[in-house]
């Protein structure tokens, strides 16, 4: 449903938050109100900075295209990543905008709430989940800021936002320091290296699902579903415990 | 000297305008965070961002100043927006009684980098 809202509804009012920047590593991103009052935001494949999307070993518009995949993951999982993970469609706003390459950009909703907050990282509900889906995308920057969490909610979504740099591929790119998962890093040093039953009956979700695979490597590159894969299968095999921190 | 505003916006569908609020400002100086106007509970002081130069992470600890300039690359989802006014040194000359000038010299470049 929200998929087919963001496909279709019409465009209310746009804010360009990022196309003034002079700074090297950002993106043109555009706060969209839609008609149907629902406020997301359009990340346009021209303004993915292409420097930065190559240290993390993407082109421009595969940084679009990883976060529809991954938005596409989260749906095969269930509830828990359908909340906590932007949903997002490739989609034009402004195909008379040359300036846009045809207007495609990944058009995501937005997950409210504060950044570099403690709680989703000290408490094992959120955190361990959170790890799973960071480990299992091969997400190359999880930092302190790049999560959503509402402190004045109960029981609030974590916002597992911008997963444009994941899919992440075990080549020579890897060569710098990509922000490893702070996920994944605070579950390994409580000690949760085990997965849960709910962990292994999602990996199990995801290799049966023929369809999802299918669309999964006619979108990822070669080499990134490969390494998604892999990164499935090294999960689900014995000692079934969550990947290290950067292995890809 | 690199004086950091974190903002946030919404759409207002009633009366039909984006609303702006600030999330925090403060300033980063050599040795760290200097000064606090707002939001002090809400500055990212743990994000560490990458030097897309070098290939490393820059945190608040290792290189204050870098890790200021860099800030705005770490929030690229577009729900908050980045600002860095960077305020150079105020300069001040005294050569001669004849060179001296009457008003101290005095330059602050400003380099809005938003994100």
């Amino acid at each position: 449903m929200v998929e087919q809202e963001l496909l279709c509804a019409g465009v209310r009012s746009v804010r360009a938050v990022g196309d003034s920047t002079s700074h090297e590593g950002s993106s043109r991103v555009n706060k969209v109100a839609l008609d149907s009052r629902r406020v997301c935001f359009h990340k346009a494949a021209s303004g993915v900075d292409e420097p930065q999307a190559r240290r993390y070993g993407h082109e421009p518009f595969g940084v679009l295209i990883n976060e529809s995949a991954a938005w596409m993951t989260a749906k095969a999982l269930g509830p828990l990543f359908t909340d906590w993970v932007p949903t997002t469609v490739v989609r034009s706003i402004w195909p008379e905008d040359r300036a846009l390459a045809g207007g495609f950009g990944a058009l995501s909703t937005e997950i409210q709430g504060e950044t570099d907050v403690e709680e989703p990282w000290q408490d094992p509900a959120y955190c361990d989940p959170a790890a799973f889906w960071d480990a299992l995308i091969g997400q190359q920057d999880r930092h302190y800021g790049n999560y959503r969490f509402d402190v004045r909610a109960q029981q609030p979504p974590l916002g597992l936002i911008d997963n444009g740099y994941a899919f992440a591929a075990p080549t020579q790119w890897n060569d710098y320091h990509p922000h490893r998962s702070i996920f994944v890093h605070h579950r390994r040093l409580a000690g949760r290296l085990a997965l849960s039953a709910d962990e292994l009956h999602w990996l199990g979700l995801l290799l049966t699902d023929s369809e999802l695979l299918e669309n999964l490597s006619d979108m990822l590159a070669p080499e990134q579903f490969q390494a998604l894969l892999a990164r499935i299968k090294r999960m689900v095999n014995p000692p079934q415990e969550i990947l290290k921190v950067l292995e890809f | 000297m690199h004086r950091i505003t974190i903002t946030r916006s919404d759409y207002d569908f009633a009366a039909d305008r984006w609303l702006t609020e600030t999330v925090c400002s403060f300033v980063v100086g050599p040795r760290g965070i200097e000064q606090i106007d707002e939001g002090a509970g809400r500055i990212p002081r743990r994000v560490a961002v990458l030097d897309i130069d070098s290939g490393e992470s820059v945190t608040l600890e290792s290189d204050p100043e870098r890790w200021a300039e860099l800030l705005p690359s770490a929030f690229r989802s577009g729900d908050l927006t980045v600002t860095v006014d960077v305020e150079q040194p105020v300069e001040i000359e005294t050569r001669t009684v004849r060179d001296r000038q009457p008003v101290l010299a005095e330059a602050i470049a400003f380099q809005a980098i938003r994100h």
